[in-house]
């Protein structure tokens, strides 16, 4: 931690140099973080799979996994069976994709843990997506 | 030597200092600011943390130190949301993924030295610049917005257009405007006049006449769901409908419908405006003749200027102007930023998704969803698989599992 104190006052001083007033300064310091997230990486490693299961976190949570009554998808390792299983919105959005797209996505799923939160309980049971027959 | 490598071999991350010279050299880990904290700045700032990490320095400027979430937002209009609900400050992203948040303005951006100038004189110089930057309005005539509100970008004009909604009586007479598409969230407008008719009608019991003008010539999304609800609550539909002039001190609306000149007089006019990116993108050159910013869809870079990338609502494509979908075209964006800062291939193929939950009631929804791909041929997102859903009470509780995912990976 003490290190990003280190490298944001260097940056406040940097703004100074750049042009900024004492109010950028003020407003970089005041605002900015000092904390440094231990669980980030130290550099970028391109993976396809991460990319393409990134369009499913909007409606199963980050790294897939879920805040509300929907299904976690972190270390899922039959996403195809169920994407297709589904219907409504699930359905949809499966045939939006290609085996090999589904194939790289399930590879980058099935690494991350398993959530708590991925269970028949969480979904199925009460009445929610799986059981909508709208469409 | 990758510039990372010549990093670690400077000992940046060991806490030695170095001049700022030095900085100014490259010899920092590449500096990413993005303008606009909503769906896709929130969205490009987190994934660029979380995957790039420490390689990558991000700064996040917004005016504002509180969004408001225009998602679900017209559930405040009928007392099933409060405002605060839909309320994200920016302690998420900077605790959690080390972006650094600025609460201030631009003013302009000087593309030859890449550099962000603010309103306050500060600046801010980038190696990569994401513009999302939402929308902006364009009106019909010089009228005041607080006295005839849009509410289509959220927050205190949500609450303004719920307080007049509030005071409408038996008798009186509400008028709703649908600007011409491209415009944000193409549900919103007739989600928003069925919540309104459903709240007056079976929640505060009151007679109100509400009138709906469509400059667009038919519904502009989920007909099925819509029609029949407008027909169910007596809304008065007029397509071809295109806003002249509101005269904010008699509140009398003139329209032209069809080609033919008419006016309206109402106790409540809800005009949402004709839409374009924000000044700040037109003045910049980076806009074509539709006032939004075309740009590369493999990456969202501009067209027109390098290093300039512009997602969300104000970038020109096919692809709906709504937050799920910023919310992906922002982590395409960030993979695609990094993947150039590193010296790799960009991804192909990027996808992206929509998915949307509209109410039209105070229990009761339908969805639209789609996925696109990117064409090169073409340089423009071609529609996948989509499909639409229609009014049930689950899905009115569906909304809410969908909302309560999309809030998370945006905002925390």
């Amino acid at each position: 931690m003490e290190k990003r104190v280190v490298l944001f006052g260097l940056v406040a001083v940097l703004m100074s140099g750049c042009g900024g007033g004492d109010s950028t300064t003020t407003t970089t310091t005041t605002t900015s973080t000092s904390v440094t997230p231990t669980s980030l990486p130290t550099s970028f490693v391109p993976n396809d799979g991460r990319l393409l299961a990134s369009n499913c976190y909007g409606c199963h949570g980050t790294d897939g996994v879920s805040t509300t009554k929907w299904d976690s998808i972190a270390g899922e390792d039959e996403l195809h069976e169920e994407m297709f299983e589904s219907d409504g919105i699930m359905l949809a959005q499966a045939k939006g994709y290609s085996d090999d797209e589904i194939a790289k996505m399930e590879e980058f799923l099935k690494s991350l843990p398993k959530s708590d939160s991925d269970d028949d309980d969480s979904y199925d049971s009460d009445d929610s997506y799986d059981d909508d027959d709208d469409d | 030597m990758k510039r990372r490598d010549f990093f670690k071999l400077i000992g940046v991350g060991t806490g030695i200092f170095f001049a700022p010279s030095i900085l100014k050299a490259g010899t920092t880990p590449p500096r990413v600011v993005i303008v606009g904290g909503g769906y896709s700045g929130r969205s490009a700032a987190k994934y660029l943390k979380k995957w790039g990490g420490s390689s990558i320095d991000v700064t996040l400027i917004d005016k504002d130190s509180i969004y408001t979430s225009p998602i679900l937002s017209n559930l405040v209009l009928n007392n099933q949301k409060t405002i605060s609900q839909l309320q994200f400050d920016y302690s998420a992203i900077t605790s959690n993924y080390g972006v650094k948040y600025i609460n201030g303005e631009v003013s302009s951006i000087d593309k030859d030295n890449k550099k962000v100038i603010l309103k306050d004189g500060s600046i801010f110089e980038y190696d990569k610049l994401i513009l999302a930057t939402g929308i902006d309005f364009i009106k019909s005539n010089d009228y005041d917005f607080n006295i005839v509100p849009h509410a289509w970008i959220a927050g205190e004009q949500t609450t303004l257009l719920k307080s007049k909604i509030d005071s409408l009586q038996s008798g009186d007479r509400f008028i709703l405007t649908i600007p011409k598409s491209p415009y944000r969230c193409p549900p919103g407008p007739y989600e928003r006049a069925c919540v309104v008719a459903d709240y007056l009608k079976n929640i505060r019991g009151v007679d109100v006449e509400i009138v709906v003008l469509d400059e667009n010539s038919d519904f502009v999304v989920e007909k099925d769901s819509f029609e029949p609800a407008f027909s169910r609550y007596g809304i008065k539909y007029y397509p071809n409908s295109k806003v002249i002039n509101v005269d904010d001190s008699n509140m009398v609306l003139k329209y032209e419908e069809s080609g033919v000149l008419k006016e309206l007089s109402a106790r409540v006019i809800n005009v949402i405006p004709n839409q374009k990116a924000p000044a700040l993108l037109i003045d910049s050159g980076l806009c074509d003749e539709t006032n939004f910013a075309p740009v590369k869809l493999i990456n969202y870079e501009s067209l027109i200027v390098k290093d300039i990338h512009i997602i969300g609502d104000s970038h020109k494509s096919t692809q709906p102007k709504a937050g799920h979908i910023a919310n992906v075209e922002a982590k395409v964006c960030a993979d695609a930023i990094l993947r150039e800062l590193n010296g790799y291939e960009l991804y192909p193929k990027p996808k992206t998704n929509s998915a949307c939950y509209s109410p039209l009631s105070s229990s009761t929804a339908t969805w639209l969803t789609a996925v696109y791909e990117y064409d090169a041929a073409t340089n423009s997102m071609i529609t996948i698989s989509k499909d639409a859903g229609s009014e049930s009470s689950s899905n009115y509780e569906e909304m809410f599992n969908w909302s309560g995912n999309l809030f998370s990976d945006t905002f925390s």
